[in-house]
């Protein structure tokens, strides 16, 4: 008995410890990694389906992820060196996770960059060194639901700063309770902010010589907008009334009381999926302007991209693999309609065409597309004239925003006024931003 | 066969060493020496004790944060443990008589610590102190105007707090255990000397369980300073870093924000408090706890 006792404690001791080591890795498996909703699982999912089928000689693991925590996950990996081979990043992550040292240069793998605009690929290089590839670009876009405007007797959805406090003013005498916007958390406080300034200035929040753009008046002139957003009716009048921390999924939003969101356009479905009949009543409203026909303060950024674990280069045949696998998901037509516009529109040539004639679906009528379609033309219309709003790799860094963010929240909770917290942002900025980049 | 017995023992404690050194004292000592360096991708650099430095300056947002974190920590836990500890004893000595049907409030008691800090729970919390949540419409009923609970830094604060006292399940049941432990002659002997419940509770039952009482303060002190779950979830530190407790910066300090170094700098400061707190209570004890022998 103390012998089988003895044994069995043995073994398991032995099975802990081979359990704590590498689980293995063949070049014929390659292993992905990716965050997103349920939507772009399903679609991830989907592709691979079809990539195993039609590369039968590989076999891909996906590792799915919400947002929450893929982060935290990543950078513990890389650590540890043991990231999956392909793994989706934000843009700036080339930056804060020093990709130079963990991110395989994918000129290595001979990948085809032909077919992306020229510049599409610069906030994705690092010392000529292409660390990622693009997946799609993304910029904040305002999408309304209708059902709120029309309730209030409005039919022709606001496309001025000036409509939009006005449809305010109306939404909150004739239906009280409800908002032309609502709620606004700081990061999405901020973008609409600088946006509103930069139409004001034709400034960057972050100017090219890495400083704040911005004045301390043109910042209290910026909270006193975010003030007048809340005086007529646009957003709450403060957001101690309102603690839903999660945008899609707050009551006020789902039960319709909140009449628009400003959010990136490759993360609109969130919003869109929370909404009675799958949110059919939102429409892209674009960004606001100072006056009609104006087409300014639209910030733009890599939305995501494919990077790839430095380890896959020791291995020709895995090496072969990835670079199978990356091509077949950015541009073979069937996996390009499956996955759709789940993580955005991409700038790539012939996969937009594959999707703008596709007959599996109308994509170019979806709220991504459209988005895409706003930013890209606005974007290019303030370059054209000079403001150039690319938004700066170390612009949502996860320590650095809260310099701007923090006094917004205090703003937005109505604990400071316009003053304070403009000070507050110009007290820090210039030097955490200086601290931040040089690691 | 003597020899065989020698060894037996010490093959079965195995496991457990194996545990102990790879996931106690390797992350311990290993948290320490990465505290002295600075990683910058692939390239470490040894700075002494720069990290640690860093943490108090004040004129840069990491100390600012970390000195906000620290103050929020202590915050909490100056509230919580005594209150656990109040609310455990009171509840205890209630179950600890003779009522009927008392199994059935032990277990109604018990039920929260089961239950702890998990997704459920957090939704329900939320739920109970949203602006339009359960409190605010039971304030309504009665004229009071709603009180953002999770929108001010007193109001956040309060209910995370309120989340750990509610799990006080496990500590009121050493107190149950404690209490049936006093002699019942005490009791009977101050009741003849005319001493009434009140003046009983101070001055019998309260000194004979005073050691149960070091042991939970200790437990809870520990405990509490390391709180994670319930800010995370109920406030993710806000709002205003009012809830940004310690753990919740180291953690995110260390993962989210790739900083190893400093993330096992701000737990090498966390368990030093610990340690000097836990140090203190015990030195005290000699002062208030009274063992029967």
């Amino acid at each position: 008995m103390k012998k089988t006792l003895l044994i069995t404690t043995i073994v398991f001791t032995l099975l802990f410890i081979t359990a704590c080591g590498n689980s293995g890795d063949d070049d014929s498996t390659i292993t992905f990694a990716w965050w997103g909703t349920s939507d772009r699982n399903i679609a991830t999912y989907q592709a691979i389906e079809l990539f195993e089928s039609k590369y039968p000689q590989y076999t891909v693991e996906g590792e799915q992820s919400p947002w929450n925590g893929y982060q935290q996950t990543l950078n513990n990996r890389l650590n540890r060196g043991t990231e999956a081979d392909v793994f989706q990043v934000n843009y700036n992550w080339i930056y804060s996770m020093y990709g130079e040292d963990f991110f395989l240069d994918l000129n290595e793998l001979d990948l085809d960059f032909s077919k992306y605009p020229e510049d599409e690929h610069t906030p994705l290089s690092v010392n000529g060194k292409i660390l990622g590839l693009s997946v799609s670009e993304t910029g904040y876009v305002f999408y309304l639901n209708k059902q709120v405007y029309e309730a209030a007797g409005i039919t022709v959805l606001p496309r001025t700063w000036e409509e939009l406090m006005i449809a305010g003013e109306t939404i909150s005498t004739v239906t009280p309770g409800k908002y032309a916007l609502g709620r606004l958390d700081p990061q999405q406080a901020a973008i609409l902010m600088f946006s509103y300034l930069s139409q004001l200035t034709g400034k960057n929040v972050i100017n090219e010589n890495n400083q704040l753009g911005f004045t301390q008046a043109e910042l209290i002139d910026g909270f006193n907008f975010l003030s007048d957003l809340r005086s007529t009716g646009v957003l709450i009048s403060s957001n101690a009334i309102d603690t839903h921390n999660d945008g899609p999924t707050n009551p006020n939003w789902t039960s319709q009381k909140y009449g628009g969101v400003l959010q990136w356009n490759t993360a609109i479905s969130e919003y869109q999926n929370t909404l009675p009949n799958q949110g059919s009543t939102l429409e892209m409203a674009g960004m606001f302007q100072q006056s009609l026909g104006e087409q300014k303060g639209m910030y733009k950024k890599v939305s995501m991209a494919y990077a790839v674990s430095k380890r896959v280069i020791e291995s020709e045949a895995k090496s072969e693999a990835v670079k199978t696998f990356i091509e077949f998901m950015t541009t073979d037509p069937e996996a390009v309609e499956i996955l759709g516009v789940d993580r955005g529109v991409s700038n790539h040539s012939e996969t937009q065409s594959i999707l703008s004639s596709s007959t599996v679906k109308d994509f170019t009528a979806t709220l991504e597309w459209k988005g895409h379609q706003v930013v890209q033309t606005l974007f290019d219309a303030e370059l054209a004239n000079g403001v150039d709003l690319y938004i700066h790799p170390y612009y949502e860094h996860s320590s650095f925003r809260a310099i701007y963010e923090s006094p917004i929240e205090s703003f937005l909770l109505n604990n400071i006024n316009a003053n304070e917290a403009a000070q507050r942002i110009i007290n820090r900025f210039n030097s955490e931003l200086l601290r931040i980049m040089e690691g | 066969m003597v020899g065989e017995k020698k060894w037996v023992p010490y093959a079965l404690l195995v496991p457990w060493i194996v545990g102990f050194l790879l996931f106690k004292l390797y992350p311990f000592i290993s948290s320490f020496v990465l505290s002295l360096f600075v990683k910058r991708g692939l390239n470490s650099t040894f700075v002494g004790l720069d990290n640690f430095k860093l943490l108090f300056n004040q004129s840069e947002l990491t100390g600012e944060l970390f000195i906000n974190s620290l103050r929020v920590t202590f915050i909490y836990v100056f509230f919580t443990v005594p209150l656990i500890l109040v609310v455990s004893l009171l509840v205890a000595y209630v179950l600890a008589q003779k009522i009927k049907g008392i199994g059935f409030f032990r277990t109604a008691f018990y039920m929260p610590t089961v239950l702890g800090a998990n997704i459920a729970i957090i939704v329900l919390w939320r739920y109970i102190f949203e602006y339009n949540g359960l409190i605010n419409q039971g304030l309504a009923l009665f004229g009071v105007d709603p009180v953002s609970w999770l929108g001010t830094p007193g109001g956040a604060m309060s209910s995370i707090v309120a989340l750990r006292v509610w799990q006080f399940g496990s500590t009121m049941l050493i107190f149950l255990n404690a209490l049936k432990n006093v002699p019942e002659s005490l009791y009977e002997a101050a009741t003849i000397d005319g001493a009434n419940k009140f003046r009983q509770f101070f001055s019998i039952t309260v000194p004979m369980i005073t050691p149960i009482i070091l042991f939970n303060a200790v437990m809870r002190l520990v405990e509490t300073f390391q709180v994670f779950n319930g800010p995370m979830l109920i406030t993710n530190g806000g709002p205003e870093n009012s809830t940004r407790v310690m753990n919740m910066l180291i953690y995110q300090t260390a993962f989210r924000d790739g900083n190893l170094n400093l993330g096992s700098a701000m737990s090498w400061i966390l368990f030093i408090i610990i340690m000097v707190f836990t140090v203190l209570i015990f030195r005290s004890s000699k002062y208030w706890v009274h063992y029967q022998d």
